[in-house]
């Protein structure tokens, strides 16, 4: 973008700070302590964040999600230092860096932010998002002891097919016994009822505010979301997260009603695909916002929008978490996010190729030609990785954004 | 004797093994996951062949897959866009085994419509539940090859086939079990290849072949009386129970071993013959590898023709060793462990392909193991063009020679 095209000067910040980012830190700390009891009182269980947690919550268990601390081991910058205690151990850079910080905090958690989390006593993994989340916690298993169940959801392409919920429902019935073995602690149906109805609910409101978006300005930027998500993933199923998310959208609804947006002149409207670079999240999405550049909509919060439907509990369970998108190939993936740039007026889109990530984003040149053809609107690659921030150039991502943004002013 | 040289002599061999086949207008349909249901392929009248990574073709994947898609995948996608695949009927993608290949299915389908692209789903577990939700996987495979190529499945054709494959992995596994006695008694480059040209045309013709070798390891050990101790320890693979097994192992030239997964093992021979010549140790020998296409190939058990074939192909294919599974790791590590113990072996060499997660997540175990063992290791960064030949010869050269010296 051209210094003649950038808006004029003003006092005020170009983007908008949320006031519930306060209550957003209190909840998380307090969510933080409440995993270190845990794991004292011999109930931490760390999952996967397409994991079916209401299972684990509903057995009293506290779940710390590794994923999650990805995130807060790359906003504070120590990626590197975290992966590269897993290359000691033989893991190869070419690796998940989510996987490797993960195991190089196991390993050296005086050296992590926060000491690393706390240890586990039972590791649930489900391969809807990916075939990394096995072998790195079988990895952490031999670590730390702790044993690991896998909740196994092939991917499916089209309808679920009536063998594969059977599949997915025996290993549903399969995580309940693994359970109730490793933590003394009977079923109870209705508590996992109770629990569903309280996950439904924090996603209720988590998608009304994602929803919200679509208007003109959008109440929220992407690193709103990707921030203020945090419980939605760590605390779904908890009156907690329902508690942060009726304060959320709240705000985000006082935002649209007074026409105040996220950031302070919005002139170009995008979707962002994939994990954000955790390193530079603010950096990044701020420095665009000072163009006018928001992110209305996102494909990765979306993913947490889908409520348990009505039904038999163990089977809605096993629907709702076979079907998320990244379990269903690329041409979901594309309908989504054909989906989200009609219904929320997307001038383009950015994909994030994270080297981390295949299963998200092998795929994104083909994702890339069929957007743009379905839809008319341009997109951009650019190149980098979530956690590892010697995978991202700054400069080319930068000169990227630009042209994509010369190509929609 | 030249690396390039012999391995390009190799490569222009593997594209004849084919052409009889395509000859005869066989249709033919590709796999790429060496565990596919190939009986229940043949019962449907068509040929499996699978689909190898080729070292010379041009890189023609840059306008569709990102570098950090495992090398293998590149290599396919590359072949098939400079057309060096073979005609095919159609191709098998597997879904749930690794992420490359699981987003490459997809990619294949946008970016080559004029293809019939088929999906087998594998689940990750190894239990009664897996098999059920298999058996059924493999059912409905069978119905939409009826529907989609119009190719009915033979019951007659089927019986053959699973003899073919019962007999092919009878042999293989006996030559296999030979080596780890006797590794003298067949060079790992003629093992290899004997199981390449069967999976690429599997047929009478390269069983024959395989019959053929057998015989000649047969007589080769009679003298010895090494056939009951190949036997045992055949059986002792199969039924995964190694501890109890008293072998007589040759003692000859420093014995080594090779991991990973879709490597491919002629090429592995062809380095490490090349890092032998170089090192001047004739007596060191590969005399087992764990890889895909070969041990968990052959050792793989056959369906039985008593049972629902479907379920029985289920059966085989989730039985196949030392993949990733969900009852893994810990079960792998045991079986490693004997092996090390029990085939005396001095040196180990660990394949990663490039960007292969499966592959890469296995190494830091192989090595703690390894090292507590005060084995030698070996670490080699793989893709399958070699495109680091010569470093990788000369890694493999001084672990040789740092082998030579222990002993
Ligand atoms: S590979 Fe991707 S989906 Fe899997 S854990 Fe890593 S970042 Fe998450
Ligand atoms: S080499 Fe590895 S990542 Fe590539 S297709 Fe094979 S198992 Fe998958």
């Amino acid at each position: 973008m051209s210094p003649e095209t950038s808006p004029a000067p003003s006092k005020e910040k170009a983007y908008r700070k949320l006031y519930t980012s306060k209550l957003l830190r209190e909840t998380m700390t307090l969510h933080i302590l409440s995993t270190k009891t845990a794991s004292q009182e011999g109930r931490l269980v760390w999952v996967t964040s397409g994991f079916p947690v209401e299972i684990p919550v509903a057995f009293n268990t506290v779940a710390a999600y590794p994923e999650q601390y990805g995130a807060i081991v790359g906003s504070e910058k120590c990626g590197p230092l975290l992966c590269g205690f897993a290359e000691e151990l033989g893991f190869s850079q070419e690796l998940c860096s989510y996987a490797r910080s993960s195991i190089g905090s196991v390993q050296q958690p005086e050296q992590s932010p926060l000491t690393g989390l706390p240890k586990p006593q039972a590791l649930l993994a489900c391969n809807n998002i990916c075939g990394t989340v096995l072998p790195w916690y079988e990895a952490v298993s031999e670590m730390t002891g702790a044993p690991v169940y896998l909740v196994d959801t092939p991917p499916l392409e089209g309808e679920q097919p009536s063998h594969h919920l059977a599949y997915v429902k025996s290993n549903l019935n399969g995580l309940i016994e693994f359970m109730s073995q490793n933590f003394n602690h009977e079923y109870d149906e209705k508590q996992l009822i109770q629990v569903a109805k309280l996950s439904n609910d924090a996603v209720s409101l988590w998608t009304k505010a994602l929803e919200a978006c679509k208007n003109k300005p959008s109440p929220l930027n992407c690193a709103d979301r990707f921030l203020s998500m945090a419980p939605i993933v760590a605390l779904r199923g908890t009156q907690q997260a329902i508690n942060f998310y009726q304060a959320f959208f709240a705000e985000v609804e006082e935002r649209v009603k007074q026409g105040i947006g996220a950031i302070r002149e919005e002139r170009v409207r995008l979707l962002w695909d994939n994990i954000p670079p955790w390193f530079t999240i603010y950096n990044f999405f701020n420095t665009l916002a000072k163009q006018g550049v928001v992110f209305p909509a996102d494909s990765y919060t979306h993913a947490w929008s889908a409520a348990i439907p009505r039904g038999e509990i163990i089977e809605s369970i096993a629907k709702v978490y076979s079907n998320v998108y990244l379990n269903k190939g690329l041409s979901a993936k594309i309908d989504k996010m054909c989906s989200l740039i009609k219904d929320y007026d997307l001038d383009g889109f950015v994909l994030f190729s994270v080297r981390s990530c295949k299963r998200y984003s092998i795929g994104q040149m083909v994702t890339k030609e069929e957007i743009t053809r379905r839809t008319g609107v341009p997109g951009v690659i650019i190149e980098g990785d979530m956690v590892d921030s010697q995978q991202y150039n700054e400069a080319q991502a930068k000169t990227r954004m630009e042209a994509l943004i010369e190509m929609i002013v | 004797m030249s690396a390039s040289l012999s391995y390009d002599t190799l490569v222009a061999e593997r594209h004849q093994y084919l052409q009889p086949l395509i000859a005869a207008e066989n249709p033919i349909i590709g796999y790429i996951y060496p565990h596919a249901p190939l009986e229940l392929f043949f019962a449907h009248q068509l040929i499996p062949t699978l689909l190898w990574a080729e070292p010379k073709v041009p890189g023609a994947y840059e306008a569709s897959l990102q570098t950090f898609c495992c090398s293998y995948s590149r290599n396919l996608f590359s072949q098939r866009a400079k057309n060096h695949l073979p005609t095919l009927t159609a191709i098998v993608f597997p879904g749930g085994t690794c992420d490359s290949l699981q987003n490459l299915g997809d990619i294949w389908q946008a970016r080559f419509p004029e293809d019939t692209v088929l999906r087998l789903t594998y689940p990750v577990a190894r239990d009664e539940t897996a098999l059920t939700y298999f058996t059924e996987e493999i059912q409905n495979f069978s119905k939409y090859i009826e529907v989609s190529l119009g190719h009915k499945f033979s019951m007659k054709k089927y019986n053959e086939a699973v003899a073919l494959l019962a007999e092919f992995r009878a042999a293989t596994q006996f030559i296999t079990a030979a080596r780890i006695i006797q590794p003298e008694c067949l060079p790992y480059t003629e093992h290899t290849k004997l199981i390449r040209q069967f999976l690429t045309a599997p047929g009478p013709q390269a069983l024959q072949l395989i019959e053929q070798t057998v015989i000649q390891v047969q007589s080769a050990l009679r003298n010895e009386q090494l056939i009951p101790s190949v036997e045992a320890l055949r059986y002792g693979i199969l039924q995964n129970n190694l501890a109890d097994l008293s072998i007589p192992l040759s003692k000859q030239g420093p014995r080594i071993m090779v991991v990973g997964g879709m490597i491919d093992p002629e090429g592995i021979a062809v380095l490490f013959e090349n890092a032998k010549t170089s090192a001047d140790i004739e007596s060191a020998e590969i005399v087992l590898d764990l890889l895909s296409f070969t041990y968990r190939t052959v050792f793989t058990s056959s369906p039985s023709l008593q049972g629902n074939p479907f379920h029985e192909l289920a059966q085989s294919i989730l039985s196949a060793p030392a993949e990733p599974t969900q009852e893994g790791l810990p079960n792998r590590l045991q079986f490693l462990q004997h092996v090390f113990d029990q085939f005396a072996i001095d040196g180990l060499i660990i394949c990663e392909q490039s960007f292969c997660d499966p592959d890469q997540f296995e190494v830091p175990d192989m090595l703690k193991l390894a090292g507590k063992k005060k084995m030698l290791t070996v670490r080699l960064p793989l893709d399958p063009e070699f495109s680091d030949q010569a470093r990788i010869e000369g890694r493999l050269q001084s672990f040789l020679e740092t082998l030579s010296a222990r002993r």
